[in-house]
């Protein structure tokens, strides 16, 4: 449910401007308003999957990290978030953390996130 | 040793029997276009085009509400400076710890939103002052 005195529609065309921003390789910008966007609705998870998407393009790792455990937390069967975040730990290089997540993607027949992050640790000399 | 270069796919001897009736008065034209070629696949299909660039870093556009209509460009540039306007002044009335930081978020974002707004006014503006001459 989005804050007081703002309505789903109105998140909606704001989202939509991100995403444009996105498109267009202004990150910052994007960053900005999602960052808005989770403030306005908290529970929102495309808000903030994007939120986490961007902060990995700009190169903020941890801050991903962090918005998807939030996402995890309130949803754990959340592939998408849960694969994102072993990208992002796989940045970080906490290769336990990001272990942990690849062998539950992996628990859950997620083949095609789970190949790629399986690939992605071994370049970065985990077995 | 012998080689035989025939295809045993395309041997002359191996062709059907064409059928007897409507079907074998068809020129060829019209068998063209009696029987369209169904590709298997879409060539964006082909391309793995259709297929999404997953890494961490890629998202899909939001999901639309179903009661937002956004046919008219026009009433879609409306809805937009009308959500603006109405939003501009306070930004956020919120209670609580953190309301301040959630409050800097949400006004940060609004004023980035009217600068970009101010700019496409005044290119606006400016496109149609040198179009009049």
């Amino acid at each position: 449910m989005p804050e007081k005195g703002w309505t789903s529609e109105e998140i909606y065309l704001l989202a939509d401007r991100g995403y444009a921003l996105y498109r267009q390789g202004r990150y910052q910008e994007a960053a900005v308003i999602f960052e808005g966007l989770t403030t306005l609705d908290p529970m929102n998870s495309y808000c903030r999957t994007a939120l986490a998407a961007v902060c990995l393009a700009l190169g903020f790792p941890d801050r991903a990290a962090n918005e998807l455990t939030f996402l995890l937390n309130r949803n754990p069967a959340d592939h998408d978030a849960r694969a994102r975040r072993c990208e992002a730990y796989c940045e970080l290089k906490r290769w336990s953390d990001a272990h942990q997540d690849l062998t539950i993607l992996q628990r859950n027949g997620e083949r095609n996130h789970s190949q790629r992050l399986a690939w992605r640790m071994q370049a970065g000399g985990v077995q | 040793m012998r080689v035989d270069y025939t295809l045993p796919a395309l041997q002359p001897g191996s062709l059907p029997e064409l059928p007897a009736g409507q079907d074998a008065e068809l020129t060829f034209r019209e068998h063209l276009r009696t029987s369209p070629v169904q590709l298997p696949v879409t060539f964006e299909q082909q391309l793995r085009l259709d297929v999404r660039p997953f890494t961490g870093t890629y998202i899909g556009p939001p999901p639309r509400p179903q009661s937002l209509e956004l046919h008219d460009a026009e009433a879609q540039r409306m809805r937009w400076r009308t959500m603006l306007w109405r939003h501009t002044p306070g930004a956020i009335q919120s209670d609580g710890p953190g309301a301040d930081t959630r409050g800097q978020s949400v006004q940060s974002m609004l004023e980035m939103l009217l600068d970009m707004q101010e700019m496409e006014d005044a290119m606006v503006s400016q496109s149609v002052a040198v179009t009049r001459g």
